[in-house]
């Protein structure tokens, strides 16, 4: 399989914070790859070092079979970067901000271009800097999404849009989305968890788990045990039943490794007096709040 | 070569009105130079200061618009090659500053009648060498800062280390060692800010290393300012300037053989005398100029050490002479001991005018004028706008007599007038005055075929410092 972006050993310093901590990530191509953690995880530390804006102290990025720290110019014709975090030619109105990138990409499109401002419904003869801070993501993504880039990073591109725009923002992302693979940071997990095809989640600046959203969604359960009596917890609690919560007669948890065919017999094993077992799957956001939670408690 | 013009077209219609008002000011500028060399008032200084603010704003505005130093600039995710970037931005300052100096010092040099093609190498030389530090300290600080505020802070920071550093050397060095303007900044002790500049510059947009680039213009900075009071530092400018040059071979004494002689009392507490003095070892094509201050004593078997009134070291149509004011004294001989700052600058002749009134042509460098201002001082008045390294010296000469205007960057206004509005070291557009004003003189010249005016370079090579002793200086009545 093609990986274009492959982290190896990341590891990124900030005087004394270990910002990324031997991080290991591949995104497959073609896929819309979630990148979640909480803030100050590593998540825009990682993704500025796969851009070569940070250069890492250890370990290497592989973007698109070449070393980031190698990457200049015209590496970024295929490349599209939007981030919250980029300062942007705000002097600039959003046709001339498009008339202005165009030469710079072999590959621009501006049937694309003219397409995305229609879609986002930006104003082309606005200053970037009278327009509010959705549009001028939305300015940001057409101006990265019009020439067809086979690689596109999202930094934190939802938080603080409106709904409305947020789905706008999407809408325009799915377009593209066939013919490129996608990384995006985010918390906005509800949304993400509709398009995304992988999920990394990141915490501390190491990699706590990287797969696909069906592998995840399929082995994170809650799970749901009613007794015949009030009983408490057991001592030898599995590990990888995360945020056990008892009340007289039932105790709930959160199943990590969920398999359908064990479940019972592994809960019949603690709670001999089961009397009832239900399972219900867990949405990404609720998934990422138990790991979250796990971490604070464990720290 | 493509995206840097594509950057640059961006730039200029982003800063198209700062280009206009710095443009303004340099035209401004130019024409209140053009009405000074026809006499009228020298621009006001702020004018040349709002120049190099101006200037230095267009260009941290410039880096600032696609900053290096950004932590997450815009360009820095697009398929920007670094080098067209930094080929955009010098494109833009040759244009937009370096032009319309070059370009209005030329059009000064027209109107004054100067052949602009004759000096078009030393003059583009000469606003290069300007432009070492109008552009480039900008655009080493615009390099590692990402707002004016920033650039601001840093610029201050840096001229502060400067001048601290400098004034706490010279504080605990002998400055007297110094002995001519050429020591004050002199090229080895530029050196490390200029280097350390356009390393700062060139490292910047390859690698963006801005928090070592910025300590590294900070140590730059206190190195110069550090050498700059370092005797050895002027000398081994002076070496590297001028291989030639060896000042322990220039030998300076007073000529026993010459008596003194008696010029004129000094205000009733001393008296003058004008001593003969032998140079020996003076490399051809140089001449002898004092610069800073002299100092010196007298002393005798009857009183203790007095220090002198006056000291004058001057070229005279008989050779050096040192002028010497001593307090009054009725002892037997006394012995003068005259320590003197010398710089030795050579001598390039660059027109010789015959000695008549009206407006004389100076070969290529322009025109000249006898005016007379006062009736007891005429003067020449010379619009030249040459660029030369040094300083311009007018002098009447015929078979006899020959008198020089003794100061360097002499002129009717009493300091120097630059052509470049940032220069500090150019000759134009002034005016002659012998000392005492060449009334007599020229009067006497116009009546005599064979009497020219000589207008000369003169260019320091080096700084000497020597101690004269006059063993036996008698005065008039204490020889009775």
């Amino acid at each position: 399989m093609n990986y274009p972006i492959r982290c190896v050993d990341l590891s990124k310093k900030f005087r004394r914070v270990q910002a990324l901590d031997h991080l290991n990530l591949e995104v497959p191509e073609g896929a819309i790859y979630a990148l979640i953690g909480a803030n100050g995880a590593g998540k825009t530390t990682a993704i500025k070092t796969m851009m070569n804006i940070h250069e890492p102290d250890g370990g290497s990025v592989e973007i698109a079979g070449k070393d980031s720290r190698h990457m200049r110019g015209h590496d970024f014709e295929s490349i599209g970067y939007v981030s919250e975090n980029q300062k942007m030619p705000e002097w600039m109105t959003v046709d001339y901000l498009m008339r202005y990138l165009k030469p710079f990409y072999p590959t621009w499109d501006d049937g694309a271009a003219a397409g995305f401002i229609r879609k986002f419904g930006l104003p082309g003869d606005r200053k970037l800097s009278q327009l509010s801070r959705g549009m001028k993501m939305k300015a940001a993504l057409a101006s990265s999404l019009a020439y067809h880039p086979k690689l596109v990073v999202l930094d934190e591109p939802f938080s603080g849009l409106d709904p409305l725009v947020r789905d706008e923002f999407i809408e325009g992302l799915m377009e593209s989305a066939e013919e490129t693979t996608m990384l995006i940071s985010s918390h906005d997990l509800a949304e993400i968890e509709t398009f995304a095809s992988h999920a990394g989640y990141l915490e501390h600046g190491r990699m706590q788990f990287s797969e696909e959203m069906s592998s995840l969604s399929a082995r994170f359960r809650e799970v749901e045990v009613t007794l015949g009596e009030p009983t408490g917890l057991p001592g030898n609690w599995p590990a990888e039943w995360l945020q056990p919560q008892t009340s007289p007669a039932v105790v709930r948890f959160i199943d990590t490794r969920f398999d359908e065919n064990t479940i019972g017999e592994r809960v019949r094993r603690l709670f001999p007096r089961m009397t009832d077992l239900s399972t219900r799957a867990m949405p990404l956001r609720e998934i990422f709040v138990a790991l979250a939670r796990e971490e604070r408690r464990a720290a | 070569m493509k995206q840097a013009l594509h950057i640059f077209r961006k730039d200029v219609s982003r800063f198209w009105p700062q280009c206009v008002v710095v443009s303004f000011l340099f035209a401004i500028y130019g024409m209140a130079r053009r009405q000074q060399t026809d006499q009228g008032p020298s621009p006001p200084p702020v004018l040349a200061a709002l120049i190099a603010i101006g200037c230095w704003l267009l260009i941290a505005s410039l880096l600032h618009e696609d900053s290096p130093a950004e932590a997450c600039p815009f360009w820095i995710t697009r398929p920007y090659s670094r080098m067209s970037l930094l080929s955009a931005k010098l494109l833009f300052i040759s244009v937009f500053i370096f032009l319309p100096l070059l370009v209005s010092d030329v059009l000064i040099e027209v109107h004054s009648g100067v052949n602009v093609s004759a000096t078009a190498g030393t003059l583009l030389l000469f606003d290069l060498g300007i432009a070492l530090w109008l552009i480039l300290p900008a655009l080493a600080i615009g390099g590692v800062t990402t707002s004016l505020k920033m650039f601001a802070g840093m610029t201050i920071a840096l001229f502060a280390a400067f001048y601290l550093v400098t004034d706490l050397m010279f504080r605990h060095l002998d400055i007297s060692a110094l002995a001519s303007p050429a020591d004050m900044i002199n090229l080895v002790s530029a050196l490390p800010m200029v280097l350390a500049a356009i390393g700062a510059v060139w490292l910047q947009y390859r690698a963006r290393k801005t928090q070592w680039i910025r300590a590294s213009l900070i140590v730059a900075v206190i190195l110069s300012a550090s050498l700059i009071p370092l005797n050895g530092t002027a000398s081994l400018s002076t070496r590297i300037l001028n291989p030639g040059f060896d000042p322990d071979r220039i030998h300076i004494s007073f000529d026993d053989t010459q008596p003194p002689r008696l010029d004129y009392t000094f205000s009733g507490r001393g008296l003058c005398f004008s001593l003969a003095v032998k140079v020996e070892g003076l490399p051809p094509g140089t001449v002898l100029r004092e610069f800073g201050q002299t100092s010196g004593e007298v002393r005798s078997a009857m009183a203790g050490p007095r220090e002198i009134l006056r000291s004058i070291f001057e070229e005279t149509i008989d050779g050096y002479r040192d002028l010497v004011c001593i307090p009054n004294s009725t002892a037997a001989p006394e012995q003068l001991r005259d320590s003197v700052s010398l710089t030795v600058m050579s001598v390039t002749p660059i027109a010789i005018m015959p000695a008549r009134a009206g407006i004389l042509v100076a070969g290529n460098s322009g025109r000249c004028e006898v005016v007379t201002p006062f009736p007891e001082d005429t003067q020449l008045r010379c619009g030249l706008q040459e660029p030369l390294r040094g300083s311009l010296v007018a002098g009447l000469e015929y078979p006899g007599y020959r008198v020089y205007a003794s100061s360097r960057l002499l002129n009717s206004h009493g300091g120097s007038v630059p052509l470049s509005p940032m220069s500090f070291d150019k000759f134009d557009g002034t005016s002659f005055t012998a000392p005492n004003g060449w009334q007599f003189e020229f009067d006497e010249a116009l009546a005599r075929p064979d009497a020219h005016f000589v207008l000369r370079n003169e260019r320091p090579v080096g700084a000497i410092r020597r101690d004269l002793v006059y063993r036996e200086l008698v005065f008039p009545w204490s020889k009775k």
